[in-house]
């Protein structure tokens, strides 16, 4: 297990470098000019020129990328960003934090009403709880999340008064800022689970071993719950993992809305602006950290099912056997 | 051979009428047509049917553990130790699951739940029927011992077994409370031959050790020979004929159970082709009218047809569901005399 | 399953009908609100009310739409107009509200060579919220790092700047142009070198400054909360009245999303909104008794250029450009882009910048004519040809676009319209061979700030902003290029010679919406700065 985590961890080096390099030589290709975004429309030839040596832009492609990938690899600098000559690093250090929430939060939401849903739906096939609850799957499904977004802040912030409109909050207390944002956000992602739920737990519902367990006598909320849902687990925590992918980018919409300041504001805002360092380094993040989340889904697998754990342990010791025999 | 069924006491089972539906994209299956049968403490019963007979929807029905979209018993009642099962309610009726009643299924392979430890399976029905006295662990790791897989194993998973220890782990949990009615429904179908040997004895003591009744479902007339007391004939849902083994075997009375026999390859002698029985079983949606067997039968006649056949008694306790018995025993003398 | 399907169907109708009908994006678009109240500026309550010098304790809370990431008092032009940077930071010389130049924390200044060198007096008791002493070599230092860095490119026109003395110093510019100095007064922030130096992150986070206030807490792109400090150096009857601390705390929220800027100010989150989008500032309008709705000039307005390129038919065709500018509706743009809250234009530049001539309101700017138009389509001999609009896709800009298109369609002239993103737009709008027309919102300070953008053919490599190369507008132009030179009659010349060539055509100049709640008590609401807007620190108002 831990072989098979330390190689995972290991192959994330060449993604990352494989993103870094993608992302700038694509930024590369754009039209566009940071140093005139930069300077503005009074900028003379002349300033736009020595702009345009200071932020490296009259070097060639290959050139840049290796400086770039010089100061991030191996020097760790992320650099500052182009237009506001902010260190992004620690921008980032401030913003991703914000985006992580809001995901989990999300996620949270999603799944904690969507299994349940998922499972009612299926336990009560084709009988008025499954309509209703796949009814509002497809209601979750088709509400624009802005729209969503501004019915809420109008029932519980403006009438009710329980929950801040915007903005971002320090700490415990600060965790109601995200109730808002994280709602509108998981209406897609709560559809998506019900209705995955209800498919897997179909298909598990049907199995010999539920009717073993039945046979037992074990009661019915323990074999949906016990024995049904962790089987139909995995294919829920697949896309589990593709939603909190995601997410991760930022739901720019939320975050505008709700003046949340994180990544998909960020680095959406720096591809409008060329601010090429910027659109790097989030990238750069966020590929870490969509890597490490679906290294934590493979793993959230082997926690679940003890035949995936099994085939990640052999996976090392098949190389052990071979070695010892050839 | 303790052939009387004993009738002055009630039988440990009493099956009396029974009658199961499917309901199924607006069609009605009859899965069990009215079927009787009793069954004493410490007696093996075979089901014999061919596959769609129903045999497995009557265990079912005894455990309750139909499916519930579609399936219905709508009719007959069914005698657990003088209470009627079908009238108990979910709560009572999951005491009775794996305590009084168990079941063993046909393939192992799916029968148990892949992301749980073979052993906690195990101990799940122990503790579901004891109090805190009896230790679940204590008495999986004992069960596992008594099947014949070392203790140690109790910590890990379906996966890592082989088939017939599969089933051996399913046998474990069906006796693991030490049921008075076991329900083996094809247990070693799936298995191959030498290890469906092993399995069939092993069941066979655990039988003898806790007196406990059995309904054997098989359509293997090999495994009814070596283990049943009694065998039951099951044909769309009906019972045909019914008796003991040695009634059954020595003679078979009812057409399809003649004909049954007679699909069996011998050993002996040299032939060229099977013996199959012409036509195929009823569509359970759509079933024939009186006999189910008659539209295949080559005894039958016009009398078959009509609804209402019901049991003869041949001898004591053979009783057999044909209208046509002395005339067919007749035929066959006639036969076997040319 | 069937029955699933129709619900489906049936579902899916409501929704894209009802997503249509109340489809407005981030809030930019036209809406449906009541008819346009008066299109005149609001008068700022108050305006006879006494300029004060009482200090209170009170806490103001302030929603505005554009965010910083840093405190740095280096900055490119980005955000240059937001309020909160007067606060922040204190300026050489800062604008009232009548657009002129007061002393802030410079004290006097005077040229003798018309332009080129300036001396400068600053204040001698000028201290930072840490207690450095601020002389004239801080200042010093800041123009040059400022020039070094060419953020702004403002400083790039300064030749040398030197201290003449602790609290004096003298700058010599390469370009004497009106509005140059005035420009680097307004940019230069005071900053004490050493505060500045000893900081780990340049003043990212957290910064050192000379002004009343001290921010005690920034947010990047949420928030920025001020404090006035009780050790501030000067007098506050020294001080413009736009400048004055007369609040304690002052709080601004940056709202990016215009319906909850009006939501926060429903529910009383911010008490004052600045700027706040007309789609959503509108329903405010009629709600009297709650709010006060002001309504300002824009600073810069709306504009269409039209290229000077060869390869353009409308390069040298004047007919048609004097076609192109009868056959809009000005009025019309009032109500189709600004739901009636703004105002027609009578040049290019807006009325706001220095050097605008009232009388020119009174001109005859091609107003809406189309038969004019018809006429002059003829005379132009414009055979059919498809005319190129180039545009930002921003919300405003792209209904700018297609209201035009709609307006020269109904005349007979057929206009494609491309609108690209902002950094394409940037890149692509000083070639006049990429287009024919052009939108853009230009401003400046001084009326020859747009017109060195826009019609100086020595600017740029092809020429002037849409590569034309007109040497006698140029000479025009340069005719106004310094102080003795910025006159009335040298600038009503280049007004009129753009005019009567329609090289550009001013469309329309938006309003801007600030909005405070009544139960603030406002009683004196000070404006200034660079876009004239509502100074919530130094308003009168007493919460009730």
């Amino acid at each position: 297990m831990i072989r098979y985590i330390i190689k995972r961890l290991l192959w994330m080096i060449p993604i990352i470098l494989g993103v870094t390099v993608i992302v700038f030589l694509l930024m590369t290709f754009c039209p566009g000019d940071p140093a005139q975004i930069i300077l503005g429309s009074t900028a003379t030839q002349a300033d736009l020129e020595a702009m345009r040596v200071e932020l490296g832009l009259n070097q060639s492609r290959l050139v840049r990328l290796a400086t770039y990938m010089n100061d991030v690899f191996l020097h760790f600098d992320l650099g500052s960003s182009w237009i506001t000559k902010v260190d992004i690093a620690s921008t980032i250090a401030d913003r991703m934090p914000r985006t992580l929430i809001l995901a989990v939060v999300t996620l949270l939401i999603a799944y904690g009403l969507g299994i349940p849903l998922g499972i009612v739906a299926a336990t009560h096939q084709n009988k008025w709880q499954d309509h209703i609850s796949m009814i509002l799957a497809l209601i979750g499904v088709a509400i624009p999340n802005f729209w969503l977004a501004l019915l809420l802040i109008i029932v519980f912030s403006v009438n009710l008064g329980w929950l801040p409109a915007m903005g971002v909050g320090t700490g415990i207390a600060g965790l109601k800022y995200y109730i808002l944002p994280g709602l509108s956000n998981c209406a897609g992602a709560l559809a998506n689970c019900a209705r995955q739920t209800r498919s897997s737990m179909l298909d598990v519902i049907r199995a010999d071993y539920i009717t073993t367990a039945r046979s037992k006598g074990v009661p019915e909320r323990s074999v949906i719950y016990k024995h049904g849902l962790k089987n139909a687990l995995i294919p829920i925590i697949t896309q589990m993992g593709t939603t909190f992918g995601r997410l991760l980018g930022g739901a720019m919409i939320i975050e505008t809305i709700f003046s949340l300041p994180g990544m998909g504001e960020f680095i959406i805002d720096a591809v409008n602006n060329r601010d090429y360092p910027v659109v790097q380094g989030g990238t750069i993040v966020l590929a870490i950290a969509f890597s490490i989340a679906m290294l934590i889904i493979d793993l959230l697998y082997a926690a679940v099912d003890p035949r995936i754990k099994a085939q990640y342990s052999a996976a090392g010791k098949k190389r052990k056997k071979v070695k010892a025999n050839g | 051979m303790a052939k009387e069924m004993k009738k002055e006491e009630s039988p440990f089972l009493q099956i009396k009428d029974l009658v199961v539906e499917y309901k199924s994209d607006d069609q009605i299956v009859h899965a069990v047509n009215g079927v009787s049968l009793n069954l004493g403490k410490g007696r093996t019963l075979g089901l014999v049917g061919e596959t769609g007979a129903g045999k497995t929807t009557i265990a079912k029905s005894i455990m309750r553990i139909l499916p519930d979209v579609g399936a219905k018993i709508t009719g007959g009642e069914i005698f657990l130790d003088g209470r009627n099962v079908l009238e108990l309610s979910e709560t009572e009726m999951r005491k009775i699951r794996g305590n009084t009643v168990s079941m063993i299924f046909q393939d192992p392979m799916t029968a148990l739940n892949p992301v749980q430890r073979v052993g906690d399976q195990i101990a799940e029905v122990v503790r579901l029927h004891n109090d805190e006295k009896v230790n679940p662990e204590k008495r999986a790791k004992e069960m596992l011992e008594i099947v014949g897989i070392p203790a140690e194993r109790y910590y890990e998973y379906p996966h890592q077994f082989s088939g017939g220890m599969k089933q051996r782990v399913v046998i474990a949990i069906a006796l693991a409370c030490n049921p008075d009615l076991l329900l083996a429904d094809e247990a070693t179908t799936a298995l191959d031959v030498t290890i469906q040997a092993q399995v069939m004895d092993l069941i066979g003591e655990l039988q003898k050790k806790y007196n406990t009744a059995m309904i054997l479902i098989t359509h293997d007339m090999g495994i009814v020979a070596q283990v049943c007391d009694d065998v039951a004939i099951i044909y769309a849902g009906q019972i045909l004929e019914y008796g003991s083994k040695e009634q059954i075997f020595d003679y078979p009375t009812h057409p399809y159970t003649i004909g049954l026999f007679g699909a069996i390859p011998s050993m002996s002698g040299d032939e060229m082709w099977l013996h199959p029985i012409d036509g195929l079983p009823p569509d359970p949606t759509n079933l024939p009218e009186g006999c189910p067997f008659s539209p295949r039968c080559q005894y039958a006649s016009d009398m078959c047809r009509k609804d209402g056949i019901g049991f003869h008694m041949t001898e004591d306790g053979h009783q057999c569901r044909c209208c046509r018995i002395e005339e067919i025993k007749k035929m066959k003398r006639e036969e076997d005399q040319k | 399953m069937r029955s699933k399907k129709i619900w489906a169907a049936i579902l899916t109708a409501v929704m894209s009908v009802s997503v249509l009908a109340g489809c407005g994006g981030s809030g930019e678009s036209s809406s449906q609100t009541s008819e346009p109240a008066a299109v005149e500026e609001t008068e700022m309550i108050g305006a006879d009310v006494e300029a004060t010098t009482e200090l209170t304790d009170n806490t103001i809370n302030v929603g505005y739409g554009t965010a910083i990431d840093s405190l740095t008092p280096f900055r490119s032009a980005t955000a240059r107009n937001a309020p909160y940077l007067d606060i922040l930071y204190e300026r050489l010389a800062v604008r009232d509200s009548n657009n002129e130049y007061q002393p802030y924390a410079a004290k006097s200044w005077e040229t003798t060579d018309n332009g080129y060198t300036y001396d400068l007096e600053i204040w001698d008791n000028i201290s930072d919220s840490q207690g450095n002493a601020i002389t004239a070599a801080d200042i010093v230092w800041f123009i040059q790092e400022a020039k070094n860095r060419g953020l702004i490119t403002n400083f790039s026109k300064v030749e040398s700047v030197e201290q003449t003395g602790d609290y004096t110093l003298q700058i010599k510019f390469s370009d004497n142009r009106v509005g140059v100095f005035e420009t680097l007064m307004e940019d230069t922030f005071v900053v004490s070198q050493a505060a500045f130096e000893a900081s780990a992150d340049e003043f990212a986070t957290s910064c050192v400054s000379t002004s009343p206030y001290v921010c005690t807490e920034f947010v990047p792109s949420a928030s920025l909360t001020f404090e006035r400090r009780d050790d501030y150096w000067q007098d506050i009857a020294n001080m413009p009245e736009c400048v004055r601390p007369i609040q304690k705390t002052v709080n601004y929220q940056i709202i990016t999303e215009a319906s909850q800027m009006g939501i926060a100010l429903e529910t009383g989150t911010i008490d004052v909104a600045i700027d706040i989008a007309a789609s959503t500032g509108a329903q405010f309008v009629d709600q009297t008794d709650a709010y006060t709705v002001n309504l300002q000039d824009g600073a810069q307005g709306w504009q269409v250029f039209f290229s000077g390129a060869e390869n353009s038919i409308l390069a040298e065709n004047e007919a048609l450009r004097q076609a192109i500018c009868y056959a809009i509706d000005a009025d019309g743009l009032v109500q189709g882009l600004c739901s009636g809250y703004g105002t027609p234009m009578w040049d290019v530049c807006a009325p706001r910048l220095i050097g605008f001539l009232d009388k020119w309101k009174d001109e005859d700017y091609y107003t809406y004519d189309v038969e004019k138009a018809q006429q002059l389509i003829e005379e132009s001999g414009y055979n059919g040809e498809t005319l190129t609009l180039l545009s930002s896709s921003s919300a405003t800009a792209s209904t700018l676009g297609q209201l035009i298109q709609n307006y020269l369609d109904a005349v007979g002239i057929k206009v494609e319209l491309n609108a690209v993103d902002m950094a394409l737009y940037t890149a692509t709008r000083l070639d006049g061979t990429q287009y024919d027309m052009v939108l853009g919102t230009v401003g400046g300070t001084y009326l020859s700030d747009v017109w060195s953008l826009r019609f100086d053919p020595a600017a740029y490599e092809a020429g002037d902003a849409t590569s034309r190369n007109d040497q006698e507008l140029a000479d025009l132009l340069y005719s106004t290029w310094t102080n003795e030179g910025y006159t009335d009659e040298n600038i009503d010349e280049v007004h009129t010679y753009i005019k009567d060539s329609a090289y550009g055509y001013g469309l329309v100049n938006p309003q801007v919406f600030t909005i405070w709640r009544n139960d603030l008590g406002m009683v004196k609401a000070v404006t200034g700065g660079i876009n004239n807007y509502v100074m919530p620190s130094a308003c009168q108002f007493t919460r009730e």
